[in-house]
């Protein structure tokens, strides 16, 4: 087992099961992000949890600007754990960003996943009229990041090292540590950029994991005309409409998000939850 | 609400946690230009702008969620009138009476927004700046790169010139023009270290002949073969040249007179004793060697005056210079 791989991505593995279920979290957040939904699924499966590089508890000395400067590079990040798990045939859950990486990373391994579960997928936030709705102008996008930018907690450590000249990354701060959000500015704004930016609507033809597509009412960042958009491509889809709001359902709705995803593993998985 | 809070210099709202105002205080109200009923019970969407609504749904609502607490974020507020409002905002997730309240205090940041701006607009344009420099050593890079490889492909080219300049093309040899120039510089060096240098100039017999009777291409051949029987015979300072013609040359340094007769003879002998594609090739050969304070010109045409000694002797010999009366 490739332990760097395991320390660079700070995966935990939990769980009494051995099938293997693998949880990415959305943009700029950590594996922190699951705890209202993760520890269900403990009980029948493998859970596996880890964080991007340049998010949470990661290794941020393995962060390489050309390397992610697309989503294609955190989904190398996905595989890479799945190679040092020698995972087989895992469900991936992904909220947001997080399930257009297991996406990507499953059409170029499929043999690794069985099913992807995607909550509050798109695979293109920008408008492209007439033909496609995103939910946002480049304006809209632009001024988001924007936002980001003067949010930075790491602020003061960036500039200090703008001021000190110092190439090496100062160890980070206790106060760093603790946030879940990505902490670094020049991190951050990456992979928003990348998030932000990515147009992986050709991409969904490439699918063949059957997937679930669970998908909010009201959600600013993933409309429900997305989620629809996605399941109309997506071969092999189920779709549900959630009763909940907002763009964080696993954590706003715990319980309708931890049912719809029991239910839709239990028509595949009769012998791992039988009891459950 | 307590007047204190209801009036208290910061706004003061609450949420639920699909985002609906709870309560808010009239603080806020008036910053935004809202009467209670507009707000209280609508999804905090409405006082937020665009960019904010997707900020509260990344980072606000689960930072209220995992952390409890939110603190310093800046975001923007948008009044009843559709103006941008900055403010920074500070919330606590409180318990009372078995429901949860995200409770949350903004400020105002006008004055600090402008400012921070300012900043921000400072760091994108030296970002700017240094992606530029950096773009720009790239380019130099690439130049410098190509200046070197353009370089090192002109001192081939002029390695190759240089090489083809000297030599003769038809056998290999040096041609007439670098055996004068070797001459020139070896004969004085000879001369002033009493050391003596000897110069063979060596003719095919009949070589007309051979052109016409067997054809250009069997002469060309026959040159070619003396060419490389020469090249074979000199020793490692030796310098042999095609003189022109049919008529080659050898410089011998540091070889007098009894020495360079001998190699001399062996060539010749050679010459006559080798396997020939057309029968009878046989070479005179003049020498000659160097007296204090001699030309290049008068060596050359003593060794010139004892080839033709050697073609009027019958040829297919050896004349050294120092025989004939002058």
């Amino acid at each position: 087992m490739d332990q760097n791989i395991l320390f660079r991505n700070n995966v935990n593995i939990t769980g009494k099961g051995t099938k293997a279920m693998i949880f990415a979290s959305g943009f700029g957040c950590d594996q922190n992000m699951w705890r209202l939904v993760a520890p269900f699924f403990e009980e029948h499966f493998r859970v596996i949890l880890f964080d991007y590089v340049g998010s949470g508890k990661s290794d941020y000395n393995a962060y390489s600007p050309s390397k992610y400067k697309n989503l294609h590079g955190y989904a190398q990040d996905v595989l890479d754990i799945c190679a040092a798990l020698e995972l087989k045939e895992a469900i991936f859950v992904g909220h947001s960003v997080g399930s257009m990486i297991g996406m990507l990373a499953s059409i170029q391994e499929p043999e690794r996943f069985e099913r992807l579960i995607m909550i509050g997928p798109s695979p293109c936030y920008l408008n492209d009229h007439p033909d496609y709705f995103g939910g946002f102008e480049k304006e809209d996008l632009e001024a988001l990041i924007d936002m980001m930018e003067m949010n930075y907690i790491g602020w003061a450590n960036y500039l200090s090292q703008i001021i000190m000249k110092n190439a090496e990354r100062p160890e980070l701060s206790q106060e760093l540590e603790d946030s879940f959000c990505s902490t670094d500015p020049t991190v951050a704004r990456q992979f928003a950029i990348a998030t932000f930016f990515s147009d992986n609507r050709e991409d969904l033809q490439k699918v063949t994991v059957p997937s679930l597509i669970l998908q909010c009412s009201d959600d600013t960042i993933a409309p429900v005309e997305v989620g629809r958009y996605m399941h109309h491509i997506l071969s092999e889809s189920t779709y549900y409409l959630m009763d909940a709001t907002g763009h964080c359902p696993h954590m706003s709705h715990p319980k309708e998000t931890i049912r719809l995803m029991g239910d839709y593993l239990a028509t595949t998985y009769e012998e791992y939850i039988s009891n459950g | 609400m307590d007047d204190r809070l209801n009036f208290a210099p910061c706004g003061y709202l609450s949420l639920d946690d699909e985002g609906i105002v709870l309560t808010i205080n009239e603080t806020l109200l008036r910053l935004l230009g809202y009467h209670i009923q507009e707000v209280q019970g609508q999804h905090i969407n409405i006082i937020l702008t665009s960019a904010s609504q997707s900020f509260y749904q990344l980072y606000f609502f689960p930072m209220i969620r995992i952390q409890h607490k939110v603190e310093e974020m800046y975001i923007s507020l948008k009044s009843k009138a559709e103006q941008d409002i900055p403010v920074l905002l500070n919330a606590l997730r409180n318990e009372r009476d078995g429901r949860m309240f995200n409770d949350c205090i903004c400020v105002p940041m006008k004055q600090r927004y402008k400012y921070e701006q300012a900043l921000l607009a400072i760091k994108k344009k030296m970002d700017a700046r240094n992606q530029l420099k950096k773009k720009q050593i790239a380019e130099l890079d690439l130049l410098r790169h190509e200046l070197e490889s353009k370089q090192n492909e002109l001192l081939e080219l002029n390695e190759k010139l240089r090489k083809l300049s000297i030599t003769d093309g038809l056998t290999g040899l040096k041609n007439r023009r670098c055996l004068e120039e070797k001459l020139t510089s070896h004969l004085p060096l000879h001369t002033e270290r009493t050391q003596p240098l000897s110069l063979l100039l060596i003719d095919i017999d009949y070589f007309k002949e051979i052109n016409d009777r067997y054809g250009h291409m069997v002469g060309d051949k026959v040159l070619q073969v003396l060419g490389k029987l020469l090249k074979d015979e000199s020793r490692a300072d030796d310098i042999a040249a095609r003189y022109g013609g049919e008529e080659f040359a050898l410089i011998l340094p540091n070889t007098a007179k009894s020495e360079a007769l001998n190699i001399a003879e062996r060539i010749r002998s050679h010459v006559e004793n080798a396997k020939w594609d057309v029968p009878h090739i046989t070479i005179s050969i003049g020498v000659a060697t160097s007296l204090s304070g001699d030309t290049e010109h008068a060596l050359q045409s003593r060794a010139d005056r004892a080839l033709y000694a050697s073609k009027d002797g019958g040829r297919n010999q050896v004349t050294h210079a120092n025989v004939l009366h002058e």
